[in-house]
């Protein structure tokens, strides 16, 4: 069945990063919303997304439910929106010095968003063709181990 | 274009390199109680391992090399900052989601319960050109272990190391030819061995980053640890009466107006995309061809059916070549992957089981554990890497475990002017054992031998 992402990044809360958050979330709409929605059809692997804000800026959460293998998951989305998750991991505590550094490395991308994605509680399915194990944390599906591809071939037939 | 790097041979482990031809094989495996008795271990072989450089005419009567796991490193108390350099798939231990190692196939029974995968500090691979040659190379290197005190695991039931032999013919124990479908590496100035399109040496080595490829560790680490390669461990039951009992009665549904032998034998050849001499299905799709029985550059682009060679056969599945690739794992493109390995057990025919353990000791050899083993266990599990699978992305690899949850077992053989054959599959396999480890360059190995 498909995956949860809760990518979870305590924010910096400098004068600067505040300002960069505004903007993120004033322009998100227009600027940020068409091409995350873009990537997100081509990839035909997520079922759901959205990025929310915490608090007064003190976190942002990227929480998707998605199909398949994390890494392939991840990489995708480096590749398609690198220019987004850079100003959004710009903004996160903890994210190196050299946010072009962190984009540009598949390795580096990879564990900085394992390290920031937070594990649901309760205990995953296992025995799973789609790669869950307990550990996961528990995550509902109504579709049980349909994809996006399935729903998609059926309500396209 | 791919540079042309002066790769020192010498340096890098033959294993990598190299196919070996030897007949029989070992693989110890060890626990040490100390750092001081792993690292005297590790000076000790590295006065014995075998580089890549060439041998001249004669082959060594017996060739060694050195593996790690991450539980190795950190029992050699390194810094900090060599630990922290390594990407987090080769640290953890082998993920049974991302494997689908489940039921009989969960690292629960690993290495017949007789150690943890945690256990395992070092692996060293030794092949002979005979028994007698092998024994006493074992046998020299377990006198090293005993006067160091270091433990070896011995997962056999019979309280063996894992031992492979090689079949006659380079044929593994479902009857097929193996050791064919390997990539062709250019390993920098010095060109490239095979045929086919050539790839990246950066697929397998650590410490060359370019700006395509730049696996961890990277930077001083990765300096320090140039030259080396990842090694997945994996060792695998086979079950021959299974598998001839399922070409026995599956045969006549796939191809009733053949007679019985030639049925079994297509079906053998649908499963797995090649015939049983090797010969490429998608070149010779009505009958096995000994003059293509090496074949390794071909694609799949003159089958966009599958009426050759079927969308889940097992080498389409893992090198899908010329076939068009979904939009998330397209960038990325076809994991590469190195693959030695030995048949362990003795040969059986026939459908009913004689009780012996039998199957392969595989090894495969990337730079990335992440982005080629796993991606690739993952398209085996299921089949969701290309268009071609849209209609139904949770077909699987007849070699994949079937026990799971979410799978389509159904093995679809598009037949051209016909309905297509549909087969279920069944489990033939079973994982007995998978560990994670570094093949370190030799400069490596002896950096590691030292005290901090």
């Amino acid at each position: 069945m498909a995956h949860a992402l809760n990518l979870t990044l305590k924010l910096k809360q400098d004068a600067e990063t505040k300002k960069k958050l505004g903007e993120f979330a004033k322009s998100f709409a227009t600027k940020v919303q068409p091409l995350i929605d873009a990537a997100l059809r081509k990839s035909k692997i997520v079922h759901f997304a959205r990025v929310v804000v915490i608090g007064d800026g003190e976190y942002l959460q990227v929480l998707t439910e998605y199909d398949g293998d994390k890494f392939g998951y991840t990489e995708f989305f480096r590749q398609e929106l690198p220019q987004i998750f850079g100003a959004v991991f710009s903004m996160a505590e903890g994210a190196p010095a050299d946010i072009n550094a962190l984009i540009n490395d598949k390795d580096a991308f990879f564990e900085f968003a394992k390290k920031t994605d937070v594990k649901c509680v309760g205990e995953g399915k296992e025995n799973n063709s789609d790669g869950s194990t307990k550990d996961d944390g528990y995550l509902f599906s109504a579709y049980d181990f349909r994809t996006v591809k399935d729903n998609l071939a059926k309500i396209n037939a | 274009m791919l540079d042309d790097v002066d790769l020192e041979l010498d340096n890098i482990q033959g294993l990598l390199v190299r196919g070996y031809t030897h007949s029989c094989s070992c693989h110890i495996l060890v626990n040490a109680p100390t750092a001081d008795a792993l690292r005297k271990l590790l000076a000790y072989l590295r006065l014995h391992v075998v580089g890549a450089g060439d041998w001249g005419d004669e082959k060594p009567a017996s060739v060694l090399n050195v593996s790690l796991t991450f539980a190795g490193l950190q029992a050699l108390q390194l810094s900090t900052a060599v630990y922290d350099a390594f990407p987090s798939d080769f640290k953890e231990l082998p993920d049974q989601g991302r494997t689908g190692d489940f039921n009989d196939s969960a690292p629960e029974f690993w290495w017949q319960g007789r150690f943890k995968t945690s256990d395992i500090h070092a692996a060293v691979p030794i092949y002979g050109v005979d028994e007698a040659a092998l024994t006493d190379r074992c046998d020299k290197l377990r006198q090293e272990l005993s006067r160091l005190n270091i433990r070896e695991l011995r997962p056999m039931g019979n309280g063996d190391a894992l031992q492979g032999r090689a079949l006659p013919e380079h044929r593994v124990h479902f009857g097929y030819r193996d050791g064919i479908s390997q990539p062709n590496v250019r390993w920098g100035k010095h060109g490239a061995f095979g045929k086919g399109p050539e790839v990246d040496f950066r697929n397998f080595l650590i410490g060359y980053p370019s700006s395509e490829l730049h696996p961890w560790p990277i930077g001083g680490i990765g300096d320090v640890f140039r030259d080396s390669s990842y090694l997945v461990l994996r060792w695998i039951g086979q079950d021959v009466a299974t598998f001839n009992r399922y070409l026995d009665d599956n045969c006549a549904a796939l191809a009733p107006e053949l007679p019985r032998d030639e049925a079994r034998e297509l079906l053998a050849a649908k499963l797995i995309g090649r015939w049983r001499d090797g010969s490429p299905l998608v070149l010779s799709p009505t009958h096995s061809d000994p003059s293509l029985e090496d074949a390794n550059d071909f694609n799949y682009s003159a089958d966009p059916r599958g009426e050759s060679c079927p969308f889940s056969a097992h080498i389409r599945v893992m090198n899908p070549r010329g076939q068009e690739l979904s939009p998330h794992v397209k960038k990325e493109g076809i994991p590469q992957i190195i693959r030695r390995g030995m048949p362990f057990g003795p040969e059986m025919e026939g459908s009913t089981d004689d009780g012996r353990s039998r199957g392969i000791i595989g090894m495969f050899l990337c730079s990335s554990i992440r982005s080629q083993f796993y991606t690739l266990a993952s398209w085996m599990k299921r089949n969701d890497f290309s268009p071609v699978f849209d209609a139904n992305p949770h077909f699987q690899d007849p070699l994949a475990n079937h026990k799971l949850t979410g799978v389509d077992t159904r093995f679809v053989i598009p037949r051209a002017g016909q309905t297509d054959c549909i087969v279920t599959l069944q489990d033939f396999t079973v994982t007995l054992g998978t560990a994670f480890l570094i093949l370190p360059g030799i400069k490596t190995l002896e950096f590691l031998s030292q005290s901090p």
